[in-house]
């Protein structure tokens, strides 16, 4: 039975995070630091995101010279809709979050 | 950063720094490394503390190597693709590795310093150490065990002895031999008369005698004991050790 995409709770604590504010460009390091994810958990995901043009990326010029530049992130309207419905599934009872329960109610 | 605020980084740090830099553009590579691992690297900055740091270079270090493998690199590449010079090397690291792990965790070889086991292991004598059974089973009857020290006196030495009384058993010695629970041991492997105070075993501890037992420090002397500090059956000498 294939799962649903973007639905883990990892993906979904991002969602909501890049939802605070869908038009403000975010660092990694602040979403880390707001969703508690760790590195290793939180950059494929938005790898996983931006391939699928859920997420822009940009290299944002360094605030002081010196530093690198650095990667920032929003939701494409795309990811918004696709963020707020995912958002919207996870508070329904669980029933109708599981995959092979909501395709049969929906035919 | 160093650079901006001047402070210096501590070692953990700059360890975190290294391991992630490697991760990301290659152990010899200079310049960029591909975008995301470079996003990685670039928000190192930003982390507060010796712990958030390295948190953020492990992840970033699996995250980094997950993307190369998907982009079609070879993790091994640098080892295989080189010969068959290196191949043999890292073979050859590979086997010592797992020897040193083998004899420190699965089966040792063990010197023999003193005749107290004498004259099954004299003097010079090596032999095969098991350390893995007795995570299994317990130690039983006439098995000779590899024991820390469990006194004042004798801890920080290690001991060689055999197993002649087990938790409840009461040991008592009469015209030279060992009588454990009143019957009188047939004791082939031993050398010597045996004296001693009668005891009876308690709970979690072994009653150790040394085959040898005109010389062997053994429970007549430190008491029964604990249990806890073996370290594993002797499997039988090495030949011409």
């Amino acid at each position: 039975m294939p799962r649903v995409p973007h639905t883990s709770p990892q993906t979904l604590a991002l969602f909501a995070a890049l939802l605070g504010d869908p038009a403000t460009w975010r660092h990694g390091y602040d979403l880390s630091r707001e969703t508690g994810l760790a590195s290793g958990t939180m950059y494929p995901i938005l790898a996983r995101l931006a391939d699928q043009s859920y997420l822009e990326t940009r290299w944002e010029p360094p605030a002081q010279p010196g530093r690198p530049a650095r990667h920032v992130y929003r939701l494409t309207a795309d990811g918004a809709t696709l963020a707020r419905a995912r958002l919207a599934a996870k508070t329904r009872p669980s029933r109708a979050t599981r995959p092979g329960l909501a395709q049969w109610s929906a035919s | 950063m160093t650079a901006a605020t001047g402070v210096r980084e501590s070692l953990a740090r700059r360890a975190g720094r290294a391991a992630l830099t490697a991760a990301v553009r290659g152990r010899r590579g200079a310049g960029r490394g591909p975008d995301w691992g470079e996003a990685v690297l670039a928000e190192y900055d930003e982390t507060v503390g010796d712990a958030a740091a390295l948190r953020w270079a492990a992840g970033g270090v699996l995250f980094a190597w997950r993307e190369r493998i998907r982009g079609g690199a070879r993790p091994l590449a640098l080892v295989w693709d080189h010969g068959w010079p290196r191949r043999l090397a890292v073979l050859a690291v590979l086997a010592a590795a797992l020897l040193v792990a083998g004899e420190r965790w699965v089966v040792g070889v063990v010197y023999v310093p003193s005749g107290s086991m004498a004259p099954g292991l004299g003097i010079g004598d090596r032999f095969l150490l098991d350390r893995v059974s007795y995570h299994l089973a317990d130690p039983g009857h006439g098995d000779r065990v590899v024991i820390d020290g469990w006194t004042p006196q004798n801890r920080g030495h290690r001991f060689t002895l055999r197993v002649i009384g087990l938790p409840g058993d009461e040991m008592s010695c009469a015209g030279g031999a060992v009588h454990r629970n009143g019957v009188r041991l047939d004791e082939p492997y031993a050398a010597g008369l045996t004296d001693c105070t009668p005891v009876t075993v308690p709970t979690g501890t072994l009653y150790l005698l040394g085959d040898n037992r005109d010389v062997a420090n053994d429970s007549r002397f430190q008491g029964p004991a604990d249990a806890s500090g073996v370290r594993g059956r002797v499997l039988g000498r090495v030949p011409f050790s």
